[in-house]
């Protein structure tokens, strides 16, 4: 897994993605203690 | 371990305040709440509520009312000015001592500087004018009875801002009482469930608080759903995570080797 962004809203867009292959994300909440877990993990074929 | 310290802002306050009403309002019973019922939480919660907006009606009154002033001033102004002019024709440009029974004051014909100062001598002109008629100037409007007006509104003006002042002032000690009473009352619920709750208890959370025995830490982000948009478009929406102030996300497409890889456990 590489970083892809770090928002403060609760969704974020992929753009420019390999179509046909398959994405695989996770989300790590995080505030000023620290981070939690990650997320467990989603995947989508890229359209 | 997380705290539940009151906010600082009223508005974030009175948000709390409301969910620990609520959660009084589904399980003060169950609970067991003896000391901060719903019924004395919300009748502080209103007390305060109603402060506030009281508070903030008398301080918009009060810059209305500022307005007033400033513009009744504007008014005696003119009126002292053009007055002086007309006056002038009779009296002569410079101060005289034959100036002295119109009230223009220091021993001087310029408008006075003071605000106090013009209120009186538009008093002092009214009287000036109707003790001498024949130094009006009717096409002008420079009569007693308009100084007289003038006098009067200025008057009036200043008298309604400094009871607005003093309105505004009143109205600030009572939402500031009113906002002592609700924190208190809030601090005194917070204390009260920690007599009945457990550190760790979920139900702190239905009051809007947090768990004291809880991390700071962030919840899990969880509900995580990928949807694909246009191509090369995949839009990744996922459930507010509590104490949750940002969100990272990672991506791994398969079969992808990424350069500079960089696990996300790595804090």
């Amino acid at each position: 897994m590489v970083s892809a962004a770090t928002v403060t809203d609760s969704d974020y867009t992929f753009t420019g993605q390999p179509s046909g292959k398959t994405l695989k994300v996770e989300i790590i909440s995080a505030n000023d203690a620290g981070q939690a877990q990650p997320s467990v993990t989603a995947e989508i074929v890229v359209p | 371990m997380a705290s539940n310290l009151l906010p600082s802002g009223l508005q974030d306050l009175f948000t709390l305040a409301e969910d620990m009403a609520d959660g009084l309002h589904g399980h003060e019973v169950a609970v067991g709440v003896k000391q901060n019922t719903e019924a004395a939480f919300r009748a502080d919660l209103t007390a305060a509520i109603t402060a506030q907006t009281n508070h903030v009606a008398a301080q918009t009154a009060k810059v209305a009312l500022s307005t007033a002033v400033t513009v009744a001033d504007s008014n005696g102004k003119a009126f002292i000015s053009t007055a002086r002019n007309v006056l002038a024709t009779y009296l002569g440009n410079g101060y005289s001592q034959a100036w002295d029974a119109t009230g223009f004051p220091d021993q001087s014909t310029a408008v006075p500087g003071t605000q106090a100062k013009r209120q009186a001598l538009l008093q002092a002109l009214q009287s000036y004018f109707t003790a001498t008629p024949a130094q009006e100037n009717p096409p002008l409007n420079i009569t007693a009875a308009r100084a007289g007006q003038l006098f009067t509104a200025l008057s009036d003006a200043r008298s309604a801002a400094n009871d607005g002042n003093t309105d505004a002032g009143q109205k600030k000690n009572t939402r500031d009482a009113a906002e002592k009473t609700l924190r208190n009352r809030m601090s005194g619920l917070v204390g009260e469930l920690g007599q009945l709750l457990d550190a760790n208890d979920p139900l702190w959370l239905a009051f809007g608080l947090n768990q004291p025995g809880a991390t700071n830490l962030p919840d899990v982000a969880d509900s995580l759903i990928l949807t694909v948009g246009g191509t090369g478009t995949v839009l990744a929406d996922w459930s507010d995570a509590s104490r949750a102030t940002r969100y990272r996300v990672f991506k791994q497409v398969v079969g992808v080797c990424y350069h500079g890889f960089r696990r996300h456990r790595d804090r």
